[in-house]
This record gives structure tokens, C-alpha cells and sequence, in this order.
């Protein structure tokens, strides 16, 4: 910016006290300069040493590391932006990189990789923005094992934003779908502060981007406003068929230890992995209490192959696993075969029976 | 693959990380649900074995299922006569079928891991419907078997059963080769399987249960026990398991 001693002729630019004025043709603008707050939030805190460390790192590369930058930029080509076609420096693009990896917890990346594997649009069934949650369901999965979820968003603050996407941040970055579930409910707090309202105008960017690489290019972008159905299909929200170890109370006589259940269609099977043990008492079995479980729950009885822990030389058992959730709320593990070991683990797939 | 019924063929395994020859299973594959059934021999003594964190075997690139929820295994060791043995976890992870590793009866020999097993994925929401049982009756009238607990499930691809027993043949009544005739179970199911057959006597510094192998062929179970056994089989022997038709 070209600075002049005053303001006061005709034709002047520059910043003089708060006033800013700049020419564009032949008319000067005025405005009152921009004030940094200087207040930040972690998460802003965070994302600026981010960008700084990186930036640090391009300087301690050596000369021919950064070669390898600029060839592998200059293999990109050309690309589109708002002010026309550009072209991406070595520099740009190691920040690009770096910055990312740095995002999905990888170390930086000094040498150009010998090439980029761009970031991929997503695929899914139903997406949940509401006021306390904000869940993807049936992602399909990628076939890249480096692969992981990279979600920004942009809650916007006006009912008439549009075209935020500039003003998306990032969310979190998720290493895997959970069977196709992705609830970053938690960390949309975390981020945001505050909730989403009902209504509110929500910017959305997700991709599976490649931790080892870093390279941000395809992503899917949804603009919805927050509402209880879901935004695809209409649907209410409905949790899995899950049983987890904080939903089980433990009993003066008998303790959980891992529970991990959960029900597939076809008809109802069970895969679960459960750790229990007998504390006292002379029983075949621990039974446990819990608080209300899935209405799906009623009267669910699987019989599941066991073993004793390492102390009970892992000798096999046949455990009973009758799960009622009515006005009896109870979960009982049970021998059915085998030498009863009071510590004992029960895993794998098994047929539902009542 | 070699078609046997409408939706059951047969793959073989060809490579793993544990030097082993190549496994081959009877199998039903569809996205949600896989059954394997097979078994196949692991030598303790290959470097690889030894190197190998956990065992894992390479499914065919159009394996219909990824990922797996948690299954199981059941690993038989050359424990002289008792081949004992215990559960392992099992599930398919990078369209690799993986298998805990657990060494404890490594000093013994050879190691068989039998699979028959379901393999399912998660993620399901909505309703579902409750599971038929198919009604499976004991028609021997020796006196050497009776149900505790028994549930059998038939579907038109694979079949699931299981049984515990308050009456069934032990080593006292000789080694066999003994056969429960059933009513109700599908006589097109063959399938090799475990059995567990501990005997409410045991000894507490040896590790793990005494097995022997049972075959379902003609909807009946044939079995025989290892000569010079003693309390093997009993009240409270068992077995678990599911097969492809």
C-alpha cells in the first residue's frame, strides 16, 4: 500500500488514525480499519502455531528438498479459483501437505512424496444435524487404509449467509468410521462452543483424505439447516443395538469388565466380546442390572463359547448371555457347559434365541 | 470356486503370514454375513509363526465381507491323547481372516485351528426379527445322550447349532466310535468340529480343554475317543458352531 503524508487531497490511498481510504477506478473508499481483537480460542491458538511451525519447516529444508516440492507441484498443473487459473508453488504445496499430515497427527513430511493421492468425496446414507447431534450414518467405507475423515464446518450466524465455504473450519479429523457412524456431536462443541439452533444455516466439507500424504483436493459439500429429521431421508434418529460397559451395573457379586454387544440383522445375531468375573458367592454365573437398554431389548438369550482367563488356564465353557430389559432389567451370564471359571471371557458370533 | 449348493463354494487361503500351506474352507458369503467352515494345521516352529504378532490368512480379492465383527476359533493342540485347546478371537479385518495367537501349547507340536464360524458386520438400526429355532430331537435309545440345552437354527444357505449335554458318552463307555442320531437337523450338512469334552475332572496345572473332533454327516454325529483316555466326555461336554449347507 502506498502511503501518502495526509489524506486530505483528492486523490489519496493509504491508512491515516482508524481511517483506511483506497482508490478503486476513479473513486476513493473510505473505511475505518480493521482491530484485531487479539482474543483467540484454543482451537484458533492451535491452528495458527499449526501454520507457523509449518511455514518454519519449508525454511529448514535443504535446496534440493525443495526442488522436489516444486517439481511435484509443478506436475499439478493448473487448477480454477475465483480470480481465474493458477498454479500451485512448492512452497504452497508443502504447507498444504505438512499442514494436513500435522491435522491427522503425522509428523512433517521434509522429502516431496513421489506423488499425491488427493483427499475423495464421501458416500453415506442419512446425516443428523440437530441440536444435540450431529451424526453420519453409513459412510461407505474407503479402500485406502491411510485413509481418514476430514470434516470442516460453518455454523453460520446470519439466517442469510450464503456461500460460506471460505469460512468453514476444521472439525475434527476422524480416523475410521464406526461401522459407517461417524457422531461428532462432541466435538462440534468442542470447536463451535455452543450447539447448533434449529434452522440455523450449517456449511459442510467432507472428505477421506490420506494421512501420509495430506493432499486436500475432492471434498463433498453439504449446506442444510439444522433440524430434527434427518436430512436425506426424514428419518428420526435411532440408535444401534449396542450394549456398552457403562450401560451394565455391577452387583455385589459379580464385576464387568469389557461389554461389547451389539445385534445384527438376519434374523437377530449377536457379535460381542465380554470380559466378566465372579466376585463371590457360590453361582455358576454373574448377573449384572442396567438402567433400560434399546427397545429392541426384551428377552434375548444367546449360548456363546468361553474361556477362562490366563489364571483359569483357559478352559472352555458354554455361557448362557440372557439379556431382559421389561420390568425385569437384568443381564445374567450363565453356565451352560463346560467347568464353570469364575473369571472368564465370552467373544464371537452367535444366533439370538428367546 | 466350485458351486455345491445354491450359494456355498469352497476357497482356499493361499497365502498367510505363519508359513503354512494353503487352507481351504467351505464358505457362504453375502455383504452382511460369511460362514466359514475348515480347519488348518500351524507349525510353532517356522520363523514366520514366530515373528507373527497374530495369525492371518489372505482372503480372495472379491471376499464379499471387508471387516468383520468379533468371531471366533477354536485351537487344538497335539497335547498327547486330550489335544488340549481353548477359543480364539477371529474376525476379518483388510480382507485378511485374522486369528489371536496364543502360544501357551506352542512346545507340543503342530496347532489345528478349526473354523466354523459366522462372520457379520455392525452398524444396523430398526427391527428385527426374531430368530426360529428348528426342533432337534435325540433318537438313540442307549441311554448315553440327553440335552441340557439345545438350540438349532436352519436357514436355506448354513445352519447353526448348539448343544450342551447333561447325558453323553465318555471315555468310561470306551472309545467309540460313537454316533447320536438326530431327528430334525438337515442331513446335508458335513462338517468337521470340535467337541468339548472336559469331564468335570481335571487337573489344574495343564492348560486348556480336552477336545476331540466330532463329524456331522446325514444329519447325525459321529465320534470316537483316543485310546488310554480316561475322563474324557461326560455331563457337560458340548459344542457350538455353524455351517455352510
Amino acid at each position: 500500500m502506498k502511503l501518502k503524508p495526509s489524506i486530505v487531497f483528492s486523490d489519496f490511498s493509504g491508512t491515516a488514525g482508524e481511517v483506511t481510504a483506497r482508490k478503486v477506478g476513479d473513486k476513493t473508499f473510505l473505511s475505518t480499519r480493521t482491530k484485531h481483537s487479539h482474543l483467540k480460542t484454543p482451537s484458533q491458538a492451535s491452528a495458527r502455531c499449526r501454520f507457523s511451525d509449518t511455514t518454519r519447516g519449508y525454511s529448514s529444508i535443504t535446496e534440493e528438498q525443495r526442488q522436489g516440492w516444486i517439481a511435484l507441484a509443478n506436475n499439478l498443473g493448473t487448477f480454477s479459483t475465483s480470480s481465474g487459473m493458477t498454479s500451485m508453488t512448492g512452497h504452497n504445496l508443502f504447507i498444504l501437505v505438512n499442514t494436513y499430515r500435522k491435522i491427522c497427527g503425522k509428523p512433517q513430511c521434509a522429502d516431496a512424496p513421489e506423488h499425491l493421492i488427493p483427499s475423495h468425496y464421501i458416500g453415506l446414507d442419512d446425516l443428523w444435524l440437530t441440536p444435540d447431534k450431529i451424526i453420519f450414518t453409513g459412510l461407505r467405507p474407503s479402500s485406502n487404509p491411510n485413509d481418514v475423515l476430514l470434516i470442516e464446518m460453518y455454523p453460520a450466524e446470519s439466517p442469510a449467509a450464503t456461500r460460506s465455504w471460505n469460512k468453514t473450519a476444521i472439525v475434527t479429523v476422524v480416523p475410521s468410521a464406526d461401522w459407517g457412524d461417524a457422531d461428532i456431536s462432541k466435538a462440534f462443541i468442542e470447536k463451535f462452543g455452543k450447539p447448533l439452533e434449529l434452522d440455523q444455516l450449517v456449511f459442510l466439507k467432507i472428505c477421506w483424505i490420506d494421512s501420509e500424504c495430506g493432499y486436500l483436493k475432492w471434498y463433498t459439500m453439504i449446506a442444510m439447516r439444522a433440524r430434527e429429521e434427518s436430512i436425506f431421508h426424514s428419518r428420526e434418529y435411532v440408535p444401534r443395538v449396542t450394549i456398552k460397559t457403562d450401560q451394565i451395573i455391577n452387583t455385589t457379586t459379580s464385576q464387568i469388565e469389557n461389554f461389547n454387544y451389539e445385534m445384527s440383522p438376519g434374523s437377530k445375531i449377536t457379535s460381542d466380546d465380554i470380559t466378566a468375573k465372579r466376585i463371590q458367592g457360590i453361582s455358576a454365573g454373574c448377573e449384572f442390572t442396567h438402567n433400560g437398554l434399546d427397545s429392541t431389548f426384551r428377552f434375548d438369550r444367546s449360548y456363546q463359547l468361553s474361556r477362562g482367563t490366563e489364571e483359569h488356564n483357559y478352559m472352555m465353557q458354554c455361557i448362557e448371555v440372557l439379556i431382559q430389559n421389561s420390568s425385569t432389567k437384568s443381564i445374567n451370564l450363565s453356565n451352560r457347559g463346560g467347568i464353570f471359571k469364575a473369571h472368564f471371557e465370552t467373544f464371537g458370533t452367535y444366533y439370538v434365541t428367546n | 470356486m466350485t458351486g455345491l449348493l445354491n450359494h456355498t463354494t469352497m476357497i482356499t487361503l493361499n497365502t498367510n503370514n505363519f508359513g503354512g500351506a494353503p487352507a481351504t474352507f467351505k464358505d457362504y458369503q453375502r455383504a452382511g454375513i460369511c460362514v466359514l467352515n475348515g480347519h488348518f494345521s500351524v507349525d510353532p516352529t517356522t520363523p514366520e509363526y514366530l515373528a507373527a504378532e497374530r495369525l492371518e490368512l489372505d482372503l480372495p480379492a472379491d471376499f464379499a465381507m471387508i471387516h468383520s465383527a468379533m468371531s471366533s476359533a477354536i485351537l487344538m493342540s497335539s497335547y498327547p491323547i486330550y489335544l488340549y485347546g481353548t477359543l480364539l478371537r477371529c474376525w476379518i479385518e483388510n480382507n485378511k481372516l485374522c486369528i489371536e495367537k496364543l502360544t501357551v501349547w506352542d512346545s507340543f507340536g503342530l496347532i489345528t485351528i478349526y473354523i466354523n464360524s459366522a462372520f457379520v458386520t455392525r452398524g444396523y438400526r430398526g427391527a428385527f426379527t426374531n430368530t426360529e429355532s428348528t426342533n432337534v430331537r435325540i433318537l438313540n435309545t442307549d441311554g448315553l445322550y440327553a440335552f441340557y440345552q439345545c438350540k438349532c437354527v436352519v436357514n436355506d444357505n448354513f445352519v447353526y447349532f448348539v448343544a450342551t449335554f447333561n447325558k453323553f458318552p465318555s471315555s468310561y463307555n470306551g472309545s467309540g466310535p460313537f454316533t447320536m442320531q438326530l431327528s430334525g437337523f438337515p442331513t446335508d450338512v458335513e462338517v468337521e468340529i470340535p467337541l468339548i469334552v472336559q469331564s468335570s475332572t481335571y487337573d489344574s496345572t495343564i492348560m486348556g480343554s480336552k477336545l476331540c473332533t466330532g463329524q456331522f454327516s446325514g444329519g447325525n454325529l459321529t465320534f470316537n475317543y483316543p485310546t488310554g483316555a480316561t475322563n474324557m466326555g461326560g455331563s457337560g461336554s458340548f459344542f457350538n458352531f455353524f455351517a455352510a449347507r
